[in-house]
């Protein structure tokens, strides 16, 4: 399961570190990669701007997407995801400070795997984060995509 | 009144035509049978006439031939008788003497043409012959034997005393027929001795000619009466044809033309003709008039012998031609009086045609009316009875049958009374005793109040018109009963309907009016009929001062009031225009008019109008506006404060969230990561660091949750408390298992409401009393209801802690609390949720509590009644 890369998605520095720190506190020693914004994350994923040359076929095992993001935000982010034929069956897990119900309809409509609301109890967050990695990374599996 | 008749209908020429031309032929017939009668016996008379005529003309002929016949008859006896033929008969003289003798004669009578003296041997002895130069005695050497001719040698053989008569025909001279004819007539006389012995012969030779042209003369030409001489065997002597006369002599026997061939009917009749008898007859219409002449012998010893003892038939005719002639003046005088006549009738029959036809068309026109007077008692609308001078029903028409229950029979000869109810007899009696002394027309009209009587004794209103009927019968009476039940309803509900529409155009708060529409003059238009609320809205004091005032003068916009004009005139109505008005006090007002165009029955256009004022509404409709205006500014205030709201709310929950987790977040790895670096103090305000940071999350969430509730739209529906509770209750026990917490649910309890706000107030309810129930053994919590006056009232319940009720105001406020958050916490907001949801349902809540017993929270949903 350790070589399943982790795409995740966080403008927010302190969470980013709280986010890898759950990880860690749940023994996930998957590769992660950030985006610090929505624009980022596509680049990463289409395999381009700084990330031209990256072989696009290859995709991580999981996308963490928060909503606010700078430039691009997380539900035009998952639009994309899912227009792109390749990256259609993507799972994307909506990890989100927002308790908004408007948010969380939008978020599954478009498309998203999960909705995981980041709680302020940063117990309750690592006990989250290890559920989301033993789920999505070890319990899944993914369809197979050309 | 047949000319009347006549004209009325057209005048029938034909028949009358006819009629007269067959009245006229009759009278033809009868004028002509008295016209050919009158005419038949002129005839009779001409033929009268002409027969007296005819017989005077045999008479005179007969009269001349019979005169000729009787000389010789008489001059023979007298020749014989002479001396000189005695002593010639005695021997010894000479015939001297005779012939002196028959010279003498012979002078005396011219016609003798021979007069001669034959000796017993048939020869010539004396021999005189006429001469033109008188009497001429034939010497002795030229006398000649005449013994061989016929009369000579009868002559000889004749007895003494016996003349013999020849027949009358033609003379002789040496065996040829002497030309021109001389017709002859021959007597002879024997002459004897004393002794007896026969010694001669004397004869005379009439000629006839002067005879014949005697009878030939008596003929009367212009009057075409011939006279006509044939011997005994119908030998035409002197004929209608001179070459018949004397034709036997030169023809075989029998082959002779004879009277009888060409007139055989009168042949046969004057065969029976006697000797010396006379006749008349017709015979084909020819007249015919005949004698039988015969010589007759003079003196009493002497006889006739001979064929001319046979005698002569004189006979007269006058042909049917003349006698047609001799009427023909009279058929013409005839024919022209009967032509007269004939055209003196013709008017008469004309006129006898004329009156005769108008009768028959009287008698027609008499039936036909009867026929429809019939067909116009049955078809009439109304009960018609005929009655009689004493007022018995005399007939009565199929109406009046059904109307009042009886059939026909059953009612002739019965008063008219038993149709009239009891109570109305003494006025029906009145009424017809006046009608009898002046009979004329009347009517009765259904305001007099009569009725009639069914035979089953019901009644029914009725119109009575009677009048008089004078025919042959005399004069009866004529009653036209109309059945008014209906018509009675009808004008009541007429009336009643009237009324209604004059209240109601009284009585409209709407100003209503008619007025006339010149299409030329606008200050010709006036007003016809203002009702009193268009009196009032004008502020005319009366309804004359507003209908002198012209239209025109009550619109305060000129042009408005034309263009009003111009559309009403264009599509004849207008509905709900809105314009200025002024009264007649010069108050200018808002009016809203309806106006629709008419024309009356003659033509005449006018206008029928609404004018309501509505000042006051317009006045209103700006403040409306106004308050709309305002309204929308609110509104769209209140949608970018929400919009603001919102979005601040987003913020919040977002962006005060993420330090917090920071803040609990990195307070924790330090607490885990570098604990053992701290002492217990340092630890405890780590914790402390962390409650903080968790409590102000709940804050936030709460807040968040406050202000959703207040933004949120109700969307109401049927809501399952009941069930929603024991949910709730569900989620409570799993939060803590280990407590014991009695849940008491009134079953079956709907509430209609916003099932999403419901269970955010009941879940906080349940929440505190979750939360305030903490340690008791068992704690105990009731949701249930009950009625109070119209509304419904829930409650919950608790044995918790409760609280004094003297902070009860503070109860509903956010951020209020009445308890240690060390030993209940909690941030205040949730009660001030339940009110903000309870208050969207228009709803109330209050609680009522006591320190250390519990405390109960009760709310009602104001759309809410009790069941």
């Amino acid at each position: 399961m350790s070589d399943k890369t982790i795409l995740l998605v966080e403008d927010n520095p302190d969470d980013r570190t709280l986010t890898m720190h759950a990880f860690a506190s749940n023994r996930i020693a998957n590769p992660v990669v950030t985006a610090r914004d929505g624009v980022e994350a596509l680049d990463y994923l289409f395999g381009t701007g700084p990330h031209a040359g990256r072989d696009p076929q290859v995709l991580p095992a999981l996308v963490l997407l928060d909503l606010k993001l700078p430039r691009i935000d997380g539900l035009e982010v998952l639009r994309r995801i899912r227009a792109h034929p390749r990256t259609r069956l993507l799972p994307v897990v909506i990890l989100t400070s927002s308790n908004e119900d408007r948010d969380r309809i939008e978020g599954y409509s478009l498309g998203a795997n999960s909705y995981v609301r980041k709680p302020v109890d940063f117990d309750e967050f690592v006990r989250a984060a290890g559920q989301l990695g033993l789920y999505w990374l070890v319990l899944n599996t993914p369809p197979q995509v050309d | 009144m047949a000319d009347a008749g006549l004209m009325a209908e057209g005048y029938p020429l034909r028949a009358v035509a006819a009629r007269a031309l067959a009245f006229w032929l009759g009278a033809l017939l009868v004028l002509g049978a008295a016209f050919w009668t009158l005419d038949r016996r002129q005839h009779a008379a001409i033929q009268r006439t002409l027969g007296i005529q005819q017989r005077t003309l045999i008479e005179q002929a007969s009269g001349t031939l019979a005169a000729a016949l009787q000389l010789p008859l008489a001059d023979l006896p007298y020749l014989a008788d002479r001396p000189a033929v005695h002593r010639w008969l005695a021997g010894g003289e000479t015939l001297a003497g005779v012939a002196t003798d028959l010279l003498t004669l012979a002078r005396h009578r011219p016609d003798y043409v021979k007069l001669r003296l034959f000796d017993a041997g048939g020869r010539e002895l004396v021999r005189v012959n006429q001469t033109p130069d008188g009497p001429h005695l034939v010497p002795e050497s030229e006398l000649q034997d005449k013994a061989e001719r016929y009369f000579v040698r009868d002559g000889l053989e004749q007895p003494s005393g016996t003349i013999h008569v020849s027949r009358f025909d033609l003379n002789v001279e040496r065996g040829e027929i002497e030309r021109p004819f001389r017709p002859m007539l021959r007597f002879g006389l024997p002459v004897r001795a004393a002794d007896g012995a026969e010694r001669g012969l004397i004869t005379i030779n009439y000629s006839g000619n002067a005879l014949l042209d005697q009878l030939a003369q008596l003929a009367m030409p212009e009057a075409d009466i011939g006279v006509w001489l044939v011997d005994g065997e119908g030998h035409w002597l002197l004929g209608e044809r001179p070459e018949e006369a004397w034709a036997f002599e030169f023809a075989a026997s029998g082959e002779a033309a004879r009277f009888a061939d060409r007139h055989g009917p009168a042949w046969a009749l004057l065969q029976g003709a006697g000797p010396g008898a006379t006749g008349q007859a017709e015979i084909g219409g020819d007249l015919f008039a005949w004698r039988r002449v015969l010589p007759a012998a003079v003196g009493d010893h002497w006889r006739l012998s001979g064929p001319g003892t046979k005698g002569w038939l004189l006979i007269s005719r006058t042909p049917r031609q003349a006698v047609a002639a001799a009427a023909a003046g009279q058929h013409l005088s005839l024919l022209g009086g009967f032509a007269a006549l004939a055209l003196a009738v013709l008017p008469g029959a004309l006129a006898l045609a004329h009156f005769q036809i108008g009768r028959r068309q009287n008698l027609n026109r008499l039936r036909a009316s009867e026929a429809r007077f019939r067909d116009m008692l049955a078809a009439a609308p109304d009960a018609i009875l005929i009655l009689d001078e004493g007022g018995r029903i005399r007939l009565s028409n199929a109406r009046g049958e059904e109307w009042f229950g009886y059939r026909n029979e059953e009612l002739v000869g019965r008063s008219a009374e038993v149709l009239v109810p009891e109570r109305l007899r003494e006025r029906y009696r009145a009424l017809w005793e006046e009608h009898c002394s002046a009979p004329r027309v009347r009517l009765l009209g259904a305001d007099a109040g009569l009725a009639g009587r069914r035979r089953d004794g019901s009644e029914f209103a009725v119109e009575l018109s009677l009048a008089p009927l004078i025919n042959h019968e005399g004069v009866q009476v004529i009653a036209v009963v109309r059945d008014v039940t209906e018509k009675h309803a009808l004008e009541q509900a007429r009336e009643e309907a009237q009324t209604r529409y004059r209240q109601l155009f009284a009585n409209l708060p709407l100003g209503v009016f008619r007025s006339s529409l010149s299409e030329r003059l606008a200050d010709d238009r006036r007003f016809l009929e203002v009702n009193p609320a268009l009196v009032a809205l004008f502020e005319a004091g009366s309804a004359e001062r507003l209908l002198a005032c012209p239209p025109v003068q009550l619109y305060a916009d000129d042009q408005q009031r034309a263009a009003l004009v111009a559309e009403l005139f264009a599509l004849g109505a207008v509905t709900g225009r809105e314009l200025r008005m002024v009264t007649l006090s010069g108050r200018v007002f808002d009016a809203r008019l309806s106006l629709v165009t008419r024309r009356d029955d003659d033509g005449n256009r006018f206008v029928d109008g609404v004018i309501e004022d509505i000042s006051a509404r317009c006045a209103a409709e700006r403040d409306r506006d106004r308050a709309a205006e305002e309204v929308r500014h609110k509104a769209a205030a209140l949608e970018t404060a929400n919009r603001e709201l919102e979005s601040f709310s987003y913020s919040v929950s977002h962006d005060l969230r993420a330090p917090l987790r920071a803040v609990d977040g990195f307070s924790r790895i330090l607490e885990q990561g570098y604990g053992e670096r701290l002492d217990d103090s340092g630890r405890e305000y780590l914790g402390r660091v962390r409650c903080a940071a968790q409590h102000m999350a709940a804050l936030i969430d709460d807040l968040l949750r406050l202000a959703r509730v207040a933004r949120s739209e109700l969307q109401p529906g049927p809501v399952d408390l009941s069930g929603l509770a024991t949910e709730l209750a569900a989620t409570l026990d799993e939060r803590e298992p280990g407590r014991e917490l009695r849940w008491h649910i009134e079953p079956g309890l709907v509430a209609r409401g916003d099932a999403r706000l419901l269970r955010v107030a009941l879940d906080n309810l349940f929440d505190n009393a979750w939360k305030f129930t903490r340690g008791r053994q068992p704690g105990e919590v009731c949701f249930g209801s009950h009625v109070r006056g119209q509304a419904m009232v829930y409650y919950v319940r608790d044995n918790g802690v409760g609280f004094d009720m003297a902070y009860a105001d503070k109860l509903f406020g956010a951020f209020q609390r009445l308890h240690d958050p060390a030993e209940f916490p909690g941030t205040g907001v949730g009660l001030a949720t339940v009110q903000r949801v309870v208050g969207k349902h228009g709803g109330l809540v209050w609680a009522e509590a006591e320190v250390g017993k519990g405390a109960a929270f009760y709310f009602t949903l104001g759309m809410q009644e009790a069941a």
